[in-house]
């Protein structure tokens, strides 16, 4: 059961691509928005499945976390391969 | 009455080819020919039947099923879908609410959504100048527990009625089912493919037994698909509508290093003109 201060916290993380962003730019700062601890901090700076998952946090906001926290979303994007090939 | 005039499935994600060229290939090949299909059955309006991945939705409020009800959309832009805008059909998607709610349905509207890869991906391969009508209709799977298949089963044929008892008669209606095949996303098993649940899923969807895969219990479809592999039930919806009429599996990929079954299916009601 993920605690509510976690849930709306992820929420707020993932709530546009902008707030995405000004978390990849300042996480410390939307901590302290959302009153996290030093150890839930720690967790979200360098995340694993498992950590995650102790905290209560969805399985997709897991998986887009560590995307997010490793700069797996920084390559060219999954679509990029395919855009100038479609029809219609 | 109104005409259903194709209903199809499909997954709804590419990745990077490398490294898996030809089967990424293949996937592309049958998805581009599931958007050949549908524009061949010469729709007014297009219906995808998918799901958020908490781009739109949250925990904060969980709907089982959400209906897009806005004139026009704007993508989210998730995995590089381009955010050109493309039309909605309110009319449609009220009066399908409408039609829901007294046949025991009560659905969502949604006026402000940005369409994630779920819609966005599978629309881009029917109507990538963006003209075509398109009403999302989102199955919530990141709920727990997530509407059962034979929940959505059922939606699927009130779909169905409302084309075939409200609609215009001149109004030709696809549908489009997005997402699957078996997958795990957020947990210790991601990364695994169950084939073999994939193919059964195809081959009672060919048989025309959707009611047999309808009357799986969400945990089952859960432990055997994934968290990710319960957009089947968005397929499930998509074959109630076409009245559990059997039709082809287009292509199946396990593409490992996506870590996801793919898959492309046609339900092959008679009177449909796509071939």
């Amino acid at each position: 059961m993920t605690s509510r201060r976690i849930r709306r916290f992820v929420s707020a993380v993932f709530a546009n691509p902008e707030a995405t962003a000004a978390f990849r730019a300042d996480p410390e700062a939307v901590f302290s928005r959302f009153e996290l601890d030093d150890a839930e901090r720690a967790c979200f700076l360098a995340p694993t499945m498992d950590a995650l998952a102790c905290l209560g946090v969805h399985p997709l906001y897991r998986f887009r976390l560590l995307m997010v926290v490793k700069g797996a979303s920084s390559g060219p994007s999954p679509m990029s391969y395919y855009l100038g090939r479609l029809e219609g | 009455m109104g005409q259903i005039a194709a209903v199809l499935a499909t997954s709804h994600v590419l990745f990077p080819p490398q490294g898996v060229e030809a089967a990424a290939e293949r996937v592309f090949e049958g998805m581009l020919g599931i958007g050949r299909r549908i524009r061949a059955a010469e729709p007014d309006v297009l219906v995808i039947v998918t799901s958020d991945h908490l781009m739109n939705l949250n925990l904060n409020l969980q709907p089982p099923f959400v209906i897009g009800v806005a004139d026009s959309y704007i993508p989210y832009g998730d995995m590089g879908v381009p955010t050109d805008p493309f039309p909605g059909h309110r009319a449609f998607a009220e009066g399908f609410v409408g039609f829901a709610s007294d046949t025991g349905f009560d659905l969502a509207r949604a006026d402000e959504i940005r369409p994630d890869h779920g819609v966005a991906i599978p629309h881009l391969f029917v109507d990538r100048a963006g003209h075509l009508p398109t009403v999302p209709l989102l199955v919530n799977v990141t709920m727990d527990a997530p509407p059962a298949p034979k929940r959505c089963w059922q939606l699927g044929k009130v779909l169905r009625r409302y084309v075939q008892e409200i609609r215009p008669a001149t109004e030709r209606v696809a549908v489009l089912a997005a997402g699957g095949l078996s997958h795990w996303v957020g947990v210790k098993e991601q990364g695994q493919i169950n084939e073999v649940f994939d193919r059964i899923v195809l081959d009672l969807l060919a048989r025309g037994q959707v009611e047999t895969l309808a009357s799986m219990k969400g945990e089952v479809l859960l432990k055997e698909a994934g968290n990710g592999g319960v957009e089947i039930c968005n397929w499930i919806l998509a074959g109630g509508t076409a009245g559990d009429c059997g039709g082809e599996a287009l292509f199946y990929e396990p593409i490992g290093a996506w870590m996801t079954g793919l898959g492309g299916f046609a339900f092959h009601e008679k009177g449909h003109r796509a071939s």
